[in-house]
């Protein structure tokens, strides 16, 4: 096998059927997609479904605690699990830069596998394309998802005291981009909390009734997803700066930076909005996952007479307004 | 003419006379009834929305006798800005009333301050035989409380928080009695029906004591720190004298450094104390009772702890009854900070004070009449002799000027040091200083604010203006309300801010020397050289930019702005920064290398904070400004030395090089030349280098006419360096008095700047 990819294989002849076959089959092996043709076939009606699709660009392609394949099937997993959705089948693109290393690219297709195998997905159709060198930076993917909606799920109106529950420590997938795409270099070692979040759902099943909403904290990171929350539900949110988890590698990173936590991507967090009563329950069960040990309620829903906003109670006894991330974090104060 | 005496008659008019401005709540009326009886004037006289609205009829001769007066000589606290007289047929009136007030929604509004106590009101607190011998809430038509307390106009007892009391036979005789220095006093009490104190611990207990004031006197004695309800809000107040309650104090409120503000019994201990000149003692004393900055004695006074590092400390005199009774038994000098913690905004509800300062204070000294609208103390300095105000609040807010608008608007301003303004009928009404709109408390306060003033003029706002920059939390605020939006340029406010201060209308060269705004290319501004009026400006020079790393941090770190500064001469001896670890500076140098988390700033305020940095000064702030302030204070102005500097020009906009100046210091810095000396060749460097590009400026444009604003001028050493020098080369030139430099002027520009827009239509 040639050690780059060239123009040829996205052909759509011979040398794309074997790009496909090396690499691709190998790795995303399942009966569905070697047997299938230009569409897979499926028995969806025991299901109401959830569909979903997302595009990956990261920079750089290899990072710690993932890559680009793993990113391209995590966030689409768990773009499924906020919908309250079993993930069952992705289908995936790629575009793929001429000259591009073919190493690599079967380490991302590996990757990309062993998260399925792991989560038990399947990637049931693809597509490949090569462009000129310059196109497009080594390799984007797209990834779509379809799943089955638990039956007992399903988003419900949020109410004063409702808690708000991350998975686990914020920032970690920012700030490793970060880190990484700018040659910085840190003690410690920080990694990517790239990962999929579908056991947390299943854990979770007898208490979907209390579950009010599910949010990935991705792009914009805490900060921009509660704002989020609070454009839906009209309330203000109260948050605990102390409550909320964070490495302390990753804390001192940003401190140094003069980055903020609360607006770097997190790629295998999630916020849910949870009944008070259940609050304690449902945060006990999360912890029981693997990788959501730091799991923790970290603010609540306030009542509609105060203004609606996101609000941290710092650490040093003021309130502070959390805006969401306005284009670049530019300077503000006068 | 058929009547009984024709010649008397003939000799007769009437007139419907409107009287705008600060004409309620004042004096006004009873004023005009006892004109009205020495003139043998019939008719009536009653307030009308904002204004005092007048039927008269009488002798010609009379009636303009009267009328000068009434307009020349008003009350003290009356401010006339506009009349209206309109002759009409005579009617024969038989006496002359004061008619109740009616509500006109159309008028000219205005709305009173609040006032410090008269002297006739102190007299009688402190006249035993007085029945308000000790009455802490004792007021008149000419003292006490306004707007804090006034719910809607016009300023009738019942649109305020006094409706809560019922006047006694007696206040009710005065409140009646038109020859009565209370008649229509709206907050009139006495101890019989009005508010009353009452002493509680931090858990909200009421103390047993005989007299609260006493008591209160006896634990501030003891060092403890009491949480003590005001005109505008709650003060944390302790002893000035004792070290450890305000060492406390600075503890519990988390405040290590910023400067406290002093409460003192009289002019004599202010001037044991401080220097004061006349200018200084006439602000002190004035009936707006603001904190003046005043340069401290040298050596002997109070623990440094109230203003650590400062040449000047803040003291006002005590402006209700409950202060001066304060000071009866031994206390001369009281610690009188905002009741808030951090930069939470000042608390004025009983409950929540009680809930929120209960960690700081240790006793609370409350009362029952409510504050409707909180209201800072306001801070104010006196500069060549002429009063500058750096906050506007209580006493000089609300505050009413002409602009060339007749369509209603609201202004939201910036954000941090924020206030907003209104336009209606031609007037501008600028907010009193609310703070920092991040916090969410003080958001609150400005949604209220906002709301307050909205529903006390009945705007309903055509035109929004709001900071360019879309991350403000004001421009947040902007965008959810319906209207027309103009996004004002941060320093195109700054400048236009200062010209509706002096209103000026032709083109003006604009210095602007601020911290931080954003530009129109998407960069950090503040060092900037404008030609401009109102609608429009163009930029022709500025501080070079530099690229600034850490983002809003870098505000917080002087630190990091002195390693990108030297980064970007190329100045590898980062050691002179000795109290910043390697570590860090190791960061900051590999991100400003890969661009991370950089931006691009020509803002003055950070040139300040390098250089203050780079003499080792704070390299982390607890208040805005603070490493720019110290800067300032550690100058010595004997040393009358500057550095090299140099003017570059890229497309035609002139650009100051910082290379040479940072230079400059650096070199000094080897050379162990003290900081002191450092510190005043950097200002003179800058006004030297201000002055240089104004007068190129100057050739070019042919404008005479300079406007100084942005939150740097506040370094009093430089805006006298710079105004000195441009009056010497003959310019007219114009600096802030009345609207603040900082920030909370931004909303009256904005004002300006869409009046201008969007014309008188
Ligand atoms: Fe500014
Ligand atoms: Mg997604
Ligand atoms: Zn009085
Ligand atoms: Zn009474």
């Amino acid at each position: 096998m040639n050690d780059k990819v060239m123009l040829r294989h996205g052909d759509g002849g011979k040398h794309t059927s074997l790009l496909i076959k090396d690499i691709f089959y190998k790795h995303f092996y399942n009966d569905m997609l070697v047997n299938s043709l230009d569409a897979s076939v499926f028995d969806g009606n025991h299901w109401r479904l959830a569909f979903t699709t997302d595009s990956f660009v990261v920079k750089p392609l290899v990072f710690p605690g993932g890559d680009i394949g793993k990113l391209a099937i995590c966030g689409t997993i768990n773009d499924l699990v906020t919908a309250g959705a079993k993930p069952l089948y992705l289908s995936c693109g790629f575009i793929i830069e001429e000259g591009f290393n073919m190493e690599l690219l079967e380490k991302i297709a590996a990757s990309m596998g062993e998260t399925c195998r792991k989560t038990g997905v399947k990637i049931i159709t693809g597509d490949t394309k090569v462009v000129e060198k310059g196109a497009v930076d080594g390799v984007f993917i797209n990834t779509s998802g379809i799943g089955g909606l638990q039956a007992n799920y399903q988003p419900k109106p949020i109410q004063e005291g409702d808690q708000i529950i991350i998975t686990g420590g914020i920032a970690e997938h920012g700030t490793t981009i970060a880190v990484e795409r700018y040659g910085i270099k840190v003690e410690g070692n920080i990694k990517s909390d790239c990962r999929p979040l579908n056991h947390i759902l299943e854990k979770l099943q007898t208490y979907m009734g209390s579950i009010k909403l599910m949010k990935d904290p991705t792009r914009g990171g805490l900060a921009t997803a509660l704002n989020e929350i609070l454009e839906v539900s009209g309330r203000g949110i109260q948050l605990l700066e102390k409550a909320i988890p964070i490495a302390g590698e990753v804390k001192s990173i940003n401190e140094l930076l003069g980055l903020d936590p609360l607006y770097h991507a997190c790629e295998g967090r999630m916020i849910m909005v949870v009944d008070k009563e259940k609050a304690d329950e449902v945060l006990g069960e999360i912890r029981g996952c693997e990788g959501c040990e730091d799991a923790a309620i970290i603010g609540s829903f306030l009542s509609t007479d105060i203004p609606s906003k996101v609000v941290m109670e710092t650490v040093i006894g003021g309130r502070r307004i959390v805006g969401p991330l306005e284009g670049d974090m530019l300077p503000r104060i006068c | 003419m058929n009547h009984n005496n024709p010649v008397k008659d003939i000799g007769k008019r009437r007139y419907i006379i409107k009287i705008y401005g600060i004409v309620q709540g004042v004096g006004y009326r009873p004023q005009i009834y006892n004109q009205a009886k020495f003139f043998n004037i019939k008719g009536w006289v009653t307030n009308q929305g904002s204004a005092v609205v007048l039927d008269i009829e009488g002798e010609r001769a009379y009636i303009r006798g009267f009328l000068i007066e009434t307009i020349n000589n008003p009350p003290s606290l009356a401010t006339v800005e506009k009349i209206h007289l309109l002759p009409k047929e005579y009617k024969g009136y038989l006496d002359f009333q004061i008619k109740s007030s009616t509500i006109d929604e159309k008028g000219l509004k205005f709305i009173g301050a609040d006032v410090a106590t008269c002297p006739q009101c102190l007299e009688e607190i402190f006249n035993t035989h007085n029945p308000r011998y000790h009455y802490p809430f004792t007021n008149c038509t000419v003292c006490g409380p306004r707007y804090s307390i006034l719910r809607k106009l016009p300023y009738d007892r019942n649109h305020t928080t006094m409706d809560a009391f019922q006047m006694c036979s007696s206040c009710k005789e005065e409140y009646n009695d038109p020859t009565n220095r209370r008649f229509h006093a709206q907050p009139n009490c006495c101890l019989n029906c009005g508010p009353s104190l009452h002493l509680l611990t931090n858990e909200g207990m009421e103390v047993l004591c005989i007299d609260s004031i006493d008591k209160t006197i006896e634990l501030l004695q003891a060092g403890k720190i009491v949480a003590i309800k005001g005109l505008g809000g709650y003060h944390l107040t302790c002893d000035a004298e004792n070290q450890e309650a305000i060492k406390a104090l600075r503890k519990r409120k988390n405040r290590p450094h910023k400067p406290f503000a002093l409460m003192v019994k009289n002019m004599e201990v202010a001037r044991e104390l401080c220097r004061i000149n006349e200018v200084e003692e006439k602000v002190l004393l004035s009936n707006k009772r603001p904190i003046v900055l005043l340069k401290k004695k040298g050596s002997k006074g109070l623990p440094d702890e109230i203003a650590p590092n400062m040449e000047r400390l803040g003291a006002m005199l005590p402006y209700t009854p409950l202060h001066y009774l304060l000071f009866q038994r031994g206390i001369t000098a009281l610690v009188m900070t905002s009741g808030n913690q951090s930069s939470a905004p000042i608390q004025y509800k009983n409950h929540e004070a009680i809930e929120n300062l209960g960690g700081i204070a240790d006793y609370f000294l409350i009362h029952n009449r409510d504050i409707h609208i909180p209201v800072e103390d306001s801070v104010v300095k006196v500069v060549n002799d002429q009063e500058i105000v750096v906050r506007r609040a209580r006493g000089y807010t609300p505050f009413s000027f002409p602009i060339n608008i007749t369509q209603e608007v609201l202004a939201l301003g910036a954000e941090e040091k924020s206030t907003f303004c209104a336009a209606q009928n031609q007037y501008g009404y600028m907010s009193q200083y609310l703070g920092d709109l991040k916090d969410f408390d003080t958001y609150g306060i400005y949604e209220k604010a906002i709301k307050n003033l909205v529903n006390l003029l009945g705007l309903k706002p055509k035109i929004i203006a709001h900071d360019l920059n879309t991350s403000y939390i004001s421009s947040q605020y902007a965008e959810k309300m319906v209207g027309e939006k103009v996004a004002v340029q941060h320093h195109h406010a700054h400048m236009v801010s200062c010209m509706v201060e002096y209103n000026l209308f032709s083109p003006m060269i604009g210095v602007v020397f601020d911290g931080t705004g954003l530009g129109t290319d998407g960069k950090i501004w503040g060092g900037e050289f404008f030609v401009g009026t109102r609608e429009s400006f163009s930029r022709v020079g500025h501080l070079r930019y530099v690229t600034i790393q850490g983002g809003n941090q870098a505000i917080k770190e002087p630190w990091r702005v002195a390693i990108s500064y030297m980064y970007a001469i190329d100045y590898q001896e980062k050691k002179v920064l000795r109290e910043v670890d390697e570590k860090s500076i190791h960061a900051v140098t590999q991100a400003l290398d890969q661009n991370l988390n950089c931006f691009q700033s020509s803002s003055m305020g950070r040139l300040f904070d390098c250089v203050a940095s780079i003499l080792n000064l704070p390299q982390r702030i607890t208040y805005d400004a603070q490493a720019a302030i110290e800067l300032e204070n550690i100058l010595d102005p004997s040393v009358k030395a500057y550095y090299a500097y140099h003017i570059g020009e890229e497309n035609g906009v002139y650009q100051i090089d910082y290379k040479g100046i940072l230079m400059g210091v650096l070199k000094d810095i080897e050379k162990e030349v003290p900081a002191s000396a450092i510190s005043a060749k950097f200002h003179n460097t800058i006004g030297n280098v201000t002055l240089e590009l104004i007068s190129r400026i100057k050739e070019s444009s042919h404008i005479n006419n300079v406007v100084l604003s942005g939150g740097v001028f506040e370094n009093t050493y430089l805006l006298s360096y710079v105004v000195k020098g441009l009056e010497k080369r003959g310019y007219d030139v114009y600096y802030h008095r009345q609207i603040p430099t900082n920030d909370s002027g931004i909303s009256v520009g904005q004002l300006g700047v869409a009046a201008a827009i969007e014309g008188m239509g």
